[in-house]
């Protein structure tokens, strides 16, 4: 009887422990940061389909670039924003969407739950 | 048919004028943030606003008095000054967060910074007042600000979960929200309940020369006008709901909120944004300018009106000249004008116990109201409407601290 006991706790523990763990609620300054990061996105999307003045977007990088810069949140990627305006300075559309694409993938990955094994804060 | 014409315009008007730079801030910050859980609190806060204004238009075109003159001959001059002192406070504030609006509107169209729109912005403003007649204030740049119906079609194309839509104006999870949540409530209450509106719309009867007859037009202005108007900022919070919180964005600057309107026009979006920020703040701002002209002249018994000659009232349009002075000041130092204004909503709150308390007094005087005076349903939405203001001015300074 003890035996079974254990299987089935074992069983259970197993189970259990494949469900991934619950993600940390964002802290302010993580939110913020990820805030502008899409708003980066959104900007740079609107202006290279031509919704948006290059003028507007410009400023609105600059904004995410210094609050990136200041935030207690910021990440290696956010050098990302910068090379943003960069391109939209010049006016290359092209660029300015392969960075977005980059800026992305990079906000995605680091905030997608670790995966099953992966200590905590693994993933980048 | 000239009566028709005077409710439709009354109530286009409404419409238009609904908006100002406060209501466009709390409602895409709560949209972004909250999705549709405060529909409730701008629900609450126009039906506030209703009674309000219907109860200030009475008063005005029964009794020929302003709530203002009125409050200082029944209130004595003690309460007067201290509301006086307390809403012109208010009112710089306000006024400083309009001109930010316009001045950061036309950054959006030129590119060029808002502190640098902030003096042209001001002149003009002056300008309008001082050449201007009321009903080019109160119909022109109302009719203009129809723009802001943009905000209801990018809604509509949006295609909101509707049912969750409906949930948002039952009140939940009153007690699990955090100081956040209650904070934007309290701004999205301070931008809706605003105290200079009472002392404009009753000052404008006055201006119109309302009489008792006017009694059922001013109840269709205020309760149809203003309910219609509460489906813009509405519009406003859905659309920030389906544009911004699906992608993360939180509207800590106009920057990220004039993207609002993109996803349902495309160019003519952004252009549509600032359109209606622009023209939203220039006419609450020649509003509550106006307003603290009119607190003044009509407490102290200057010779005031907006159509007449500025030499014919000197200190009335002195009073609105130094204040769009002084309101000039925070965008010309760099001040970002959505801090500011949320900062001027949650202080508004702090106020409105002396803006609804003197409606419960002036409203039962028969000397004034004759037949008019509140029935009992007023009567009683006004006692809720200061228990509610209450718990708004005491929890906003907390709030301020806490959750801004």
């Amino acid at each position: 009887m003890l035996r079974i006991t254990a299987l089935a706790l074992l069983l259970l523990h197993s189970a259990c422990g494949g469900s991934p763990a619950p993600r940390p609620h964002p802290t302010p300054a993580q939110q913020t940061a990820a805030s502008w990061r899409a708003t980066a996105i959104f900007a740079v999307r609107a202006w290279a389909a031509g919704e948006v003045p290059r003028p507007f977007v410009r400023r609105t990088l600059a904004t995410a670039a210094r609050d990136l810069a200041t935030s207690p949140a910021m990440r290696p990627s956010d050098t990302l924003v910068q090379r943003l305006q960069d391109a939209v300075e010049a006016g290359n559309r092209g660029a300015a969407l392969r960075l977005v694409a980059d800026l992305e993938r990079a906000s995605a990955s680091a905030t997608a739950p670790p995966r099953r094994g992966a200590p905590a804060g693994a993933s980048r | 048919m000239k009566r028709a014409l005077e409710v439709a315009l009354g109530i286009v008007t409404s419409i238009g004028g609904y908006l100002d730079v406060g209501a466009i801030a709390t409602a895409a910050q709560s949209g972004a943030l909250f999705g549709f859980r405060q529909l409730w609190v701008v629900a609450l806060g126009t039906i506030c606003a209703i009674f309000l204004v219907e109860m200030a238009g009475r008063f005005a075109a029964v009794s020929k008095h302003t709530i203002r003159a009125a409050m200082r001959e029944q209130l004595g001059a003690g309460f007067f000054t201290y509301t006086l002192g307390a809403s012109t406070l208010v009112n710089v504030l306000v006024l400083a967060s309009e001109i930010g609006g316009v001045s950061l509107a036309l950054q959006l169209v030129t590119g060029v910074g808002f502190r640098w729109w902030a003096l042209p912005v001001t002149v003009l403003a002056w300008l309008l007042l001082w050449k201007g007649t009321f009903s080019m204030i109160e119909n022109g740049i109302a009719l203009l600000g129809l723009v802001t119906l943009a905000f209801v079609v990018a809604a509509y194309r949006a295609h909101p979960p509707y049912g969750d839509l409906a949930r948002g104006f039952v009140p939940r999870e009153l007690t699990s929200a955090g100081a956040h949540y209650w904070f934007v409530a309290v701004g999205i209450l301070g931008a809706i309940i605003s105290p200079y509106l009472f002392y404009f719309y009753s000052s404008g009867a006055i201006e119109d020369t309302w009489d008792e007859s006017h009694i059922g037009i001013n109840r269709l202005v205020a309760g149809v006008g203003m309910a219609f108007g509460s489906v813009v900022a509405i519009g406003v919070l859905v659309v920030s709901a389906v544009v911004f919180r699906s992608r993360g964005i939180t509207v800590d600057r106009y920057d990220q909120a004039a993207l609002a309107l993109v996803p349902a026009f495309g160019r003519w979006g952004f252009y549509l944004f600032a359109a209606s920020l622009g023209i939203s703040c220039l006419g609450a701002a020649l509003e509550s300018s106006l307003s603290t002209a009119y607190e003044f002249a009509q407490g102290f018994g200057w010779s005031w009106g907006e159509s007449v000659r500025p030499s014919g009232a000197a200190r009335f349009s002195a009073t609105y000249t130094v204040t769009l002075a002084l309101a000039a000041l925070p965008a010309l130092a760099g001040i970002d004008p959505l801090k500011l204004t949320l900062f001027t909503m949650a202080l508004n709150a702090l106020i409105l116990p002396t803006v609804a308390i003197p409606f419960l007094v002036l409203m039962n005087q028969t000397r004034y109201l004759g037949r008019h005076t509140n029935g009992r349903l007023s009567n009683v939405v006004t006692v809720a409407i200061i228990v509610i203001t209450f718990v708004l001015a005491a929890v906003s300074l907390p709030l301020e601290i806490v959750g801004g």
